[in-house]
């Protein structure tokens, strides 16, 4: 017991696992897809706010340039008084420098006289790309809700560059939007990743429920409950898995059940000669009988032997057809075949007093061994022979129908009752017990007949009228090849 | 195996910083200019660069470093400011004040590139001696720097106190 928990455990951790992983599977495809997502929209908003601010700020430092390259002569007091009279520039630093990067102006005074080497400075004094001197150059950073941008242009003098306007803005106002904005994508992404963590994990736990309840359900019928169903409900791949399941149970019911019926009725049928036999011999050791008493006691007992033997050969035929697929088979003609049985059973049908009539139209060949074609023809027209009134006939009729060998044996006998029709290729079941034992049937004739034709892809169907007759139609599908007649 | 992989990476990553470290040399820090495709803004580290060249026993010979200054940087990403065929005419050193004379410069190098220049060699000659000015003579033009004149870094505001 505490092995099969064991086991129980070890099953039901692996479930755990790939539950586990489905969930992480769908989370991690999310998260990545949401994370570029992130980013694209970080990326996205700063560019926007970069190219507005660039634009912003380019122009405010083309306003100072202009302005300032009205003076003649560039020096810390006419620049002051220029700068001064520029309104709405807005930014937190401007350095206007003179062509050698001296610092003339600044307005937060802390740099005046000094010579300002900074990269945007010495890019707009410097040539441009098509060789002319000066440039525009705009640089910034985002960071934590702060964005500073750096701008610089060159103060030109018909054509000459006399200095260099550079302004610095720290601007909080549109970091913080940028802040905000990136922040709530991130809320977003943050609440869209817990609702698919939530529904993974839930749709995880949901399938993997059902997968245990299979389970749980297969370990049922391993322990031979074929009863068992296996109820999922929905309209997935699981619910037709788990009817397939059910259909599957309920095939191994149905052979279990014909298997605990053959094995009883098997039982029963080889009982009966045994006691026969029991009896005979019992009674010929306890009573003192004559030799011709005991001789005939020793006859019946030989018989019922014999009747053993033979139930016992087509038992071990029946299991071997059983297990085995048909194999070998030959193309072969009907009626010679028939002929053959037809002389081995002329001295049973004299004796029952029955006419056996052949009528074989047309002959065709069909793929089958020959010693199946043999027992098949031969315990119909046995049959036929056994269960027929004396002075009745037998007819034997071979044709080609369609595409089909058909091979009809109809009796004029006793008939089947309705009832009974659908039976009558179970194995040892018999329409008339006492008849049938009187005529040393075992029940299993017919079951042999049908297991044989159904080996060779054939099929046969059966029709009778209690007091006029049976009649059996096999069916073959025909080979038109050249084959060598008997 | 698992073992055995963190064991090789902590190994790399040793071997890494051991690299790191010894990479770190010592000497006499030489100004040049960075390559414009080397320099990032808000880097905080402007348009200047040092690379520490040893002198060995030349330590105090500024004649020796500063030829060996002008012949221009090792260092990848690192280029000169000077022309190839500049030359230190002379060399006046006096109660903290550095004069040097240097060879026409007006050609090659425009007025800004001329500051940024001598700041470059202001700063190393500053590291070479303990001068309080750099004054830089090159035919007309002159420049006169110390350690206030210049303003290479522009920090966000909180920072501002340049």
């Amino acid at each position: 017991m505490a092995i099969i928990s064991r086991i129980n455990q070890k099953k039901f951790r692996g479930y755990g696992n790939t539950q586990f992983h489905y969930a992480m599977t769908y989370v991690v495809i999310t998260f990545v897809v949401l994370l570029i997502l992130n980013i694209y929209c970080s990326n996205v908003s700063q560019m926007v706010f970069y190219q507005s601010k660039e634009a912003s700020m380019i122009e405010k430092c083309h306003i100072a340039s202009d302005e300032i390259s009205a003076a003649e002569v560039l020096n810390p007091s006419t620049v002051s008084s220029i700068v001064s009279q520029i309104e709405s520039l807005k930014v937190t630093r401007m350095l206007v420098t003179d062509q050698q990067g001296l610092v003339l102006y600044d307005s937060q005074q802390t740099a005046l006289g000094q010579y300002a080497l900074l990269p945007e400075i010495l890019q707009a004094l410097g040539k441009n790309d098509q060789g002319s001197e000066g440039n525009d150059v705009f640089s910034w950073k985002y960071r934590s809700g702060v964005m500073d941008s750096h701008a610089a242009t060159p103060i030109t003098y018909y054509g000459s560059i006399i200095g260099c306007v550079y302004m610095t803005d720290h601007d909080t106002a549109q970091g913080a939007l940028i802040h905000s904005l990136q922040m709530t994508v991130f809320q977003i992404t943050l609440v869209l990743e817990i609702i698919v963590l939530l529904f993974s994990l839930g749709f995880a736990s949901a399938f993997s429920r059902r997968v245990r309840k299979i389970m749980a359900s297969i370990r049922i019928i391993q322990e031979g409950d074929y009863t068992h169903k296996v109820t999922m409900g929905g309209n997935d791949e699981l619910t037709i898995l788990g009817d397939e399941i059910n259909d599957l149970t309920e095939r191994l019911n149905t052979s279990e059940q014909k298997r605990r019926r053959f094995v009883s009725d098997a039982s029963h049928e080889l009982k009966t000669p045994l006691a026969s036999i029991k009896l005979l011999t019992d009674s010929i050791l306890q009573n003192d009988m004559d030799m011709d008493t005991v001789r005939e006691f020793v006859g019946d007992i030989g018989n019922e032997a014999e009747r053993l033997n033979r139930m016992t050969a087509k038992l071990l035929s029946l299991t071997k057809m059983d297990c085995q697929e048909s194999a070998e088979s030959e193309i072969i003609y009907l009626s010679p075949t028939i002929r053959r049985v037809e002389r081995m059973l002329s001295p049973l049908a004299q004796q029952a007093n029955v006419r056996l009539v052949l009528s074989l139209e047309e002959d065709c060949p069909v793929l089958i061994l020959e010693d199946d074609l043999y027992q098949i023809v031969f315990n119909l027209m046995e049959n036929g022979i056994k269960y027929n009134h004396s002075g009745g006939t037998l007819y034997v009729t071979l044709r080609h129908e369609d595409d089909n060998a058909m091979l009809i044996v109809r009796d004029t006998g006793v008939g089947i009752p309705a009832d009974a029709v659908d039976h009558i290729f179970e194995r040892f079941y018999r329409v008339d017990k006492a008849r049938s034992r009187a005529t040393g049937g075992s029940g299993l004739g017919l079951a042999i007949v049908r297991a044989i034709v159904q080996r060779n892809r054939g099929d046969i169907q059966v029709q009778s009228t209690p007091g006029e007759g049976t009649c059996f139609t096999v069916t073959f599908p025909s080979f038109e090849t050249e084959v060598d007649k008997e | 195996m698992k073992r055995l992989l963190s064991l090789w990476t902590l190994a790399c990553l040793l071997l890494c910083l051991t690299g790191c470290h010894t990479a770190e040399q010592s000497g006499i820090p030489f100004y040049y200019c960075r390559d414009s495709a080397h320099y990032q803004y808000f880097q905080q580290d402007g348009v200047i660069r040092g690379e520490k060249r040893d002198l060995a026993s030349h330590r105090n010979d500024l004649d020796y470093a500063l030829g060996l200054y002008l012949a221009g940087p090792m260092t990848e990403g690192l280029s000169s400011p000077f022309p190839k065929n500049t030359q230190v005419i002379s060399i006046r050193y006096h109660d903290e004040a550095l004069h040097l004379e240097l060879s026409d410069l007006s050609r090659s190098l425009p007025d800004p590139e001329f500051t940024l220049a001598c700041t470059c060699l202001t700063m190393t000659c500053m590291e070479l001696l303990p001068c309080a000015q750099v004054t830089i003579v090159s035919t007309d033009r002159s420049i006169t720097l110390n350690a206030d004149s210049l303003l290479l870094f522009d920090a966000p505001q909180e920072e501002s106190n340049q």
